[in-house]
């Protein structure tokens, strides 16, 4: 991050349109406002700290009766998480085809497409082809994280709240003592 | 350009291991750098007065209100805070990475912001600065404060194409 240099480089935006107290106070209001975002993301990071996180956080946080238009906004890396474990959906093995409707046999399509694009779904994809979802992604980051469950989908009624949300779609829970790591047959 | 393009494909094709001391390089350049400019402005330069500085809004864009222009400026200061979420794509290279990445996103934009905050006080500080604007069309407090009860849209009339002067 560059601060400084970059209030050194741009600050014509803000010294036209504000003028040079506008500049001083819309800066210590964006200081307080990011140190909010930022406090968010680093707690969002401290439970699930994967380098492609934000998708993988995005659905794990968002609400299941939101989560089919809010998925398309995060087009790119979170339509390939959702699929890959809603609709198990494999590159490979096409398990989940008989199971999709018109909806969801297009966005996998998409999904696949864009998987060639972004890097870390691909990785993503590549790893859940050869494993199996989500044991596998789970076990390649297993060293970052400090508790892990494998997810049961049998045990997931419709959330209640966000922290049961997220213990019930990633099978992490953060309230419980560490469990023993049980590794995918 | 090209010598950090040259820079960042050499470090990365070859220099891959020497990749932390280019890291430390870059914080000292960026820590003293700071100093560096702002120490030779708070001694010599002289200052605009406080009450100046504080206190005075300006609306070069011919927006509707001081708000509203505010609101259109702030994508500098957006702009300086971008790429905290930086440490976030290490944080499967990096040990401890659910302790110590958070605590690296919170650092950066405590320290940053600190000195960001210090560096726009001292930029807008200067007294050459100010009397680059053009003061007849900058409002101030009392002014903002005054046109609160009048019509909203009464200073919607014409969009003011002011020149925008230079400063150096």
């Amino acid at each position: 991050m560059s601060t400084w240099v970059a209030l050194l480089l741009a600050n014509a935006f803000s010294l036209t349109n504000g003028g040079l107290a506008g500049t001083v106070w819309v800066y210590l209001a964006t200081w307080i406002c990011t140190f909010a975002l930022a406090a968010s993301l680093a707690e969002m990071a401290s439970m699930a700290p994967t380098s492609g996180g934000q998708y993988r956080r995005f659905i794990s946080f968002v609400l299941e009766a939101f989560d089919q238009p809010l998925t398309l906004q995060t087009q790119i890396g979170s339509l390939n998480l959702h699929h890959v474990r809603r609709a198990n959906f494999f590159p490979t093995s096409l398990a989940g085809w008989p199971r999709l409707d018109g909806k969801h046999l297009l966005l996998p399509l998409v999904s696949l497409r864009f998987s060639l694009i972004d890097k870390s779904c691909a990785n993503i994809l590549s790893v859940c082809s050869v494993r199996g979802w989500p044991e596998a992604y789970d076990m390649t980051t297993d060293i970052t994280y400090n508790r892990h469950t494998p997810l049961q989908s049998s045990s997931c009624p419709w959330p209640r709240s966000i922290t049961q949300n997220m213990q019930c779609r990633t099978g992490m829970n953060n309230l419980s003592p560490v469990p023993p790591i049980e590794m995918p047959n | 350009m090209i010598g950090i393009g040259i820079i960042g494909t050499l470090m990365n094709t070859y220099g891959a291991k020497h990749l932390p001391i280019l890291e430390g390089i870059v914080l000292i350049v960026h820590i003293f750098g700071f100093f560096c400019i702002i120490i030779p402005l708070w001694v010599l330069a002289p200052k605009a007065p406080a009450s100046e500085v504080f206190g005075t809004f300006s609306d070069f864009g011919g927006w509707s209100s001081i708000g509203a222009a505010c609101f259109v400026g702030s994508i500098t200061a957006t702009g300086s805070f971008a790429g905290s979420d930086a440490a976030v794509h290490l944080s499967e290279e990096t040990n401890d990475a659910s302790k110590s990445v958070p605590r690296m996103i919170i650092f950066t934009i405590v320290l940053n912001g600190a000195m960001g905050l210090v560096f726009i006080i001292t930029y807008v500080s200067q007294k050459q600065l100010f009397k680059g604007l053009n003061l007849s069309k900058t409002t101030s407090t009392n002014m903002i404060l005054s046109s609160a009860s009048a019509s909203p849209t009464s200073k919607l009339s014409s969009v003011q194409k002011v020149p925008f002067r230079s400063w150096t």
